[in-house]
């Protein structure tokens, strides 16, 4: 067993490919109703003749029985070699190879008696469970049946042929069938075949099974299998008028409500109710009732707890779980808030309950009384459960300081009695004084025990101490005995009411300490920043819940696969051994993420695992996969799973809500964009032209006419020529600057540059009509640095600089100066020209706005200049505005990241 | 004496042609190819004394061909680029290209690199001649043998690294220096960043630039590196 986790892990990986598919297989079953009428070869001819439409057919696993007819089936079909593995405990058992088959990839797959229970070590527990995959996987399955092995009919089965059947399906599986094909033969027939050796081979199995080859119990059985299989042709065609006429009247729809409690018998409820709700076609609801009397039960009656939970969930039922100390309150608040048309339970755990006389039935049926309740009652004897007297005889823990605090509260009581004897007060006093150490007893010690001793000790003792004769247990005075047995009662009583109150406190703190963890996670995960933020905080409240060390892998998004493990190791654990996070736990959480499924310790698949492992999802998306180190520790109780599962919804939703705020924003960013990109090749198409009209014309001129022109016009032409593409070539530098920036604002080629050198480098570029305007430059420092992208702020500054120049006259002063304010570096360009309006400074950043727009096309301006002196500035993380100049003009500055150097020769 | 003969590798015709008639006007001989492969075999067999090189070929990168001729040649490259990336010049420079032009680009401004390169590449063969132990440009003199440098017959005070770096430029007269390269050939092992060279070369430039005087020295190529000019002994 040691070797088998390495090795299905490593299969595992291999088998990745397969199962993302996600075309689902279709699911054949051949039903019949008793060993021998011919399922598997029926399944081998239809398997015969898919091969000859040409489908690729294997036989995954078939068993001869020795039958001669089978064998001579089988021929001509692919048999994948059966999978005998480790587990050679049971020589006659081989399982079907699953990894085998699914690396196989076939496009159908035989595989005989689905509701087989695989050996130890297999990845399933059940056969039908490997099927689930094959179908997942995209292969179409056939598959065998017996109608007694459906889960529902376990008991109407066992009645009709006194044996239990121990190999079953969930009836969801068979619902969830694509085709079934029912195998009938005539119950005689069968029988005769059974004579004749070609049932079972070996003699012993023929014994074994004789008692159910009788004509009645096979008429029986095909009758229920006859039943079964048109209920599900009902079902079919209700499901396609149904998607016809998409009638979907919630009102009208049963629900369905079972009571749920650990004892064996509750299953035939279950089942019962599964039934019902089939029948009904109404939603199924199981609900199990936490007081705080079934709180301390022993292991098996949890083990029966959660094998009934299991079989709820396997026929289709949500399981709820409320608590309270009122069972039939608490049943009926939930079928009210739940409209819960029918109620099935059972008779038998809650007989009697406490001082009222009412059973349980009673009590429900007087608070719901226009609810139908059904009551199935149990024949087989009941092992005594949860009654009051079972929980007396056995306490939780019989501790030394606990018995040493009912002592010395009896010892103390005799005191004070003693003394009251002494002052000569009544008897009645004395008891008073017991009564009243039996109640303080009652709220210092934990156990009915110590209470129940109490009471009798204190009579005890109150018998010895007090009563003629002093010092003995005799008692003269007749009237004694009743004050004895009120003495008992009265403490017993007080005692039980007052550890009652004690537990409900108990009970509320719980409650209370549940929904404000909810409450808690709910609001760390509403703060969460991000998506691994909101998984650390459900990591941690879990932590905290279940007192475990968690693990959790998130998915990567695009690359379809689990991230690195993140560890949560419980209290007190410092490092968790890396078996947890090994190759085979990793293996089990990524099918845990392909198949959106639970695995691993305490389920049915991978229940070799070290951990239990829950997918995160919301909808058909995997988030995330949660593990729950299980090892060597008691499974989950009902409420925490129940807590937890809740939990791992609220961090699904907070991611899923994650997620869409990012693809929200993603698109809103895009649209703005593109709506930006719109209107930018817009206006550049425009402004592009009218240069280019220009560039040509004149060309075009001079080619032709270049004769009849004089010197002077010539060179106007020139000068126009070169003017206009001197403009252009500005916008295009322009527009590869906002390329840049937009493409990423991170990629800025940041460094340390001397405003002295930069100021220079944008001087050299300023359009020719500057040599008409006075520009100077003003340092106040000429080792002022400051970091930056020279290009981009080269740009800055020739726009700012062009700006200057297109907006004032002929001899103006422009005045370039940078100084250093804190942690800044000023840069200013500022002139004296006209100055700009105080309602248009606003508007000067916006794009393609330009001042005196009403010049149109004989003023050329993009108004892309500021508005990408804005964009440039800000990815530096600067500022950028302008200001009127005193006494008159505009002043346009922009803020940089001063840099210091220190130099050393 | 023979005009200069300058080759010319461009794809784009019009460019072609634009450079050409320039080249022309300015009594210059060239040769032209239009891919990789040619322009290596032209410099091969017509020993050109420049060559202009677009990094923008259509068989070659541009920086290989500029390695390959490096490896056999010392001539000078101009590259031309319609690419504004920084790093692609900087690439270039660092294979051995001695200048580089972004397109658009003045016709004014291709000729005046043209004849820096030429000057460089004719003091580098006259170096080969003459007594390489000081470095005469306008009026400043460095005096290699005794570390000195006078400037207008005055003895300029520099600091050890400022020293270094005029050296380095002296002795790459005429050629765009990246950086990097100045950086790792005075420093090695980089203790300074390129800020720090920043504020060195503005030291240098205040001490040997007077603002009374016109001639200018060193070239500042921002995002990119630096230049001695030569001074020409006219101006």
């Amino acid at each position: 067993m040691a070797t088998t986790p390495i090795q299905s892990g490593s299969t595992l990986k291999q088998i990745t490919g397969h199962t993302s598919q996600k075309r689902r297989g279709k699911l054949k079953i051949f039903i019949g109703y008793a060993p021998g009428v011919g399922k598997t070869c029926a399944m081998l001819k239809a398997g015969h003749v898919a091969q000859a439409d040409g489908a690729d057919v294997v036989a995954g696993y078939i068993n001869p029985r020795g039958r001669p007819d089978t064998a001579a089936l089988l021929k001509g079909l692919e048999m994948l070699p059966h999978h005998s593995g480790d587990f050679s405990n049971d020589r006659s058992f081989k399982e079907l190879d699953l990894d085998h088959a699914l690396r196989r990839k076939p496009d159908l797959i035989l595989i005989d008696d689905m509701a087989h229970t695989n050996a130890a070590g297999n990845r399933h527990k059940k056969r039908y469970q490997d099927l689930e995959e094959l179908l997942r996987a995209g292969i179409d399955v056939y598959t065998t049946l017996n109608v007694q092995q459906i889960e529902s009919l376990a008991d109407i089965v066992t009645a009709i042929t006194g044996m239990s059947v121990h190999d079953r399906i969930p009836d969801s599986v068979f619902d969830g069938a694509d085709q079934v094909e029912f195998i009938d033969i005539e119950p005689d027939v069968l029988i005769d075949r059974l004579k004749k050796g070609k049932i079972y081979s070996n003699q012993e199995n023929e014994r074994n099974h004789a008692h159910l080859f009788t004509t009645e119990k096979l008429n029986a059985l095909r009758e229920i299998g006859l039943q079964q299989t048109a209920a599900k042709l009902n079902r079919i065609a209700l499901h396609i008028s149904a998607q016809a006429s998409s009638r979907n009247d919630l009102a009208l729809k049963d629900h369905i409500l079972v009571c749920l409690s650990p004892a064996a018998s509750n299953k035939k409820v279950i089942r019962t109710a599964a039934r019902m709700a089939e029948v009904f076609h109404g939603q199924f609801t199981a609900l199990f009732v936490e007081t705080p009397e079934t709180k301390p039960v022993t292991s098996k009656n949890k083990a029966g707890l959660r094998e009934n939970l299991r079989l709820a969930e396997q026929l289709g039922a949500q399981v709820a779980t409320v608590y309270g100390e009122d069972v039939p309150g608490q049943i009926a608040e939930y079928a009210r808030t739940s409209h819960v048309s029918k109620i099935v339970l059972g008779r038998s755990p809650h007989k009697k309950r406490g001082f009222s006389k009412s059973t349980v039935v009673d009590r429900l049926i007087d608070l719901v009384p226009n609810l139908e309740t059904y009551i199935i009652p149990y024949t087989e004897p009941e092992p005594a459960f949860h009654t009051r007297t079972n929980l007396y005889m056995k306490p939780p823990a019989f501790t030394l300081a606990d018995m040493a605090k009912t002592i010395s509260i009896l010892a103390a009581c005799t005191l004070v009695g003693a003394w009251f004897n002494h002052l000569g007060f009544r008897e009645a006093n004395i008891i008073t004084v017991y009564i009243l150490g039996v109640l303080f007893n009652a709220t210092v010690t934990k156990g009915r025990i110590y209470s129940a001793i109490c009471s009798i000790m204190s009579v005890i003792v109150f018998n010895f101490f007090f009563t003629e004769p002093y010092y003995s247990l005799k008692a003269y005075d007749p009237g004694y005995p009743v004050t004895f047995l009120v003495m008992l009662v009265a403490s017993f009583v007080m005692s039980t009411l007052t550890m009652r109150v004690r537990d409900q406190a108990l009970q509320s703190a719980q409650k209370a300490y549940r929904t404000e963890v909810l409450l808690e996670t709910s609001r760390k995960l509403q703060q969460a920043k991000d998506s691994s933020a909101i998984m650390e905080e459900t990591a941690n409240q879990m932590v905290k819940l279940l007192d475990r060390t968690i693990i959790f892998y998130s998915i990567q998004q695009g690359q379809d696969s689990l991230s690195a493990p993140l560890i949560y190791p419980k209290k007190g654990v410092a490092n968790v051994p890396p078996v947890y996070t090994g190759d085979h736990e990793c293996a089990v959480a990524g099918w845990v993420y392909r198949n959106n499924k639970r695995a691993g310790a305490t389920t049915d698949t991978f229940s070799d695992a070290h951990c239990l492992y829950h997918a995160v999802r919301g909808g058909d998306d995997v988030f995330a996969v949660a593990g729950i180190v299980m090892d060597q520790e008691e499974p989950l109780e009902v409420f925490e799973k129940s807590l937890m599962i809740a939990m791992l919804g609220e961090c699904a939703l907070a991611l899923e809500k994650e997620r869409l705020n990012e693809q929200q924003k993603e698109i809103s960013m895009q649209i703005k964009q593109e709506q930006l990109r719109a209107n930018l090749l817009r206006q550049i198409s425009h402004d592009l032209r009218t240069p280019l009209t220009s560039i040509s014309g004149n060309a075009g001129i001079l080619i032709g006419n270049s004769e009849v022109l004089s010197d002077e016009q010539r060179s106007g032409l020139y000068t126009d020529i070169y003017d206009d593409a001197q403009w252009l070539i500005l916008l295009v530098e322009n527009l590869l600057s906002i390329s840049r920036i937009e493409n990423d604002t991170i990629n800025l080629n940041l460094q340390a540059e001397l405003m002295e050198e930069v100021i220079a480098e944008a001087l050299l570029h300023v359009n020719r009509n500057s040599e008409h305007h006075i520009i100077q430059t003003v340092l106040d420092d000429e080792w002022l640095m400051a970091r930056m992208d020279s290009r981009l702020i080269v740009q800055v500054l020739i726009n700012l600089v062009d700006n200057a120049i297109k907006y004032t006259h002929a001899g103006s002063h422009i005045t370039i100066s940078a100084y250093r304010d804190d942690h800044m570096v000023v840069v200013e360009v500022s002139d004296d020209g006209p100055g700009v309006a105080d309602d248009t400074k606003a508007k000067l950043f916006e794009m393609f706005y330009t001042a005196n727009n009403t010049r149109g096309d004989g003023h050329r301006g993009l108004g892309l200049g500021l508005s990408l002196c804005k964009s440039i500035v800000q990815a530096h993380g600067g500022t950028i505005g302008v200001r009127d100049h005193v006494p008159q003009g505009t002043v346009f500055y922009f803020t940089l990241q001063a840099e210091e150097v220190s130099i050393y020769e | 004496m023979n005009s200069p003969l300058i080759l010319v590798v461009e794809d784009d015709k019009p460019i072609r042609k634009l450079i050409t008639t320039t080249l022309e006007t300015q009594g210059y001989r060239y040769h032209t190819a239009e891919t990789g492969e040619a322009s290596i075999l032209e410099a091969v067999s017509r020993r050109p004394d420049l060559m202009i090189l677009d990094l923008g070929l259509p068989d070659m990168d541009g920086v290989d061909i500029i390695k390959k001729v490096r490896s056999w040649s010392n001539l000078p490259i101009i590259v031309v680029s319609a690419r504004s990336e920084d790093r692609d010049k900087i690439e270039a420079l660092d294979a051995g290209a001695d200048d580089y032009l972004t397109k658009p680009f003045s016709v004014e401004e291709l000729l005046a690199r043209l004849r820096v390169s030429l000057r460089r590449a004719r003091i580098d063969s006259d170096k080969l001649l003459m007594d390489a132990s000081q470095f005469i440009n306008g009026n400043l003199k460095i005096d290699y043998a005794a570390g000195c440098v006078w400037l207008d017959e005055e003895e300029v005070h520099l600091t050890p690294s400022e020293y270094k770096l005029l050296c380095l430029l002296a002795k790459n007269v005429g050629k765009v220096l990246t950086h990097n390269h100045i950086l790792h050939e005075i420093w090695g092992n980089h203790p300074y960043d390129v800020s720090a060279l920043r504020v060195f070369m503005a030291t240098l430039r205040k001490k040997i630039e007077k603002p009374s005087s016109k001639a200018k020295y060193i070239q500042t190529h921002i995002g990119i590196g630096y230049r001695m000019l030569q001074v020409s002994d006219e101006g």
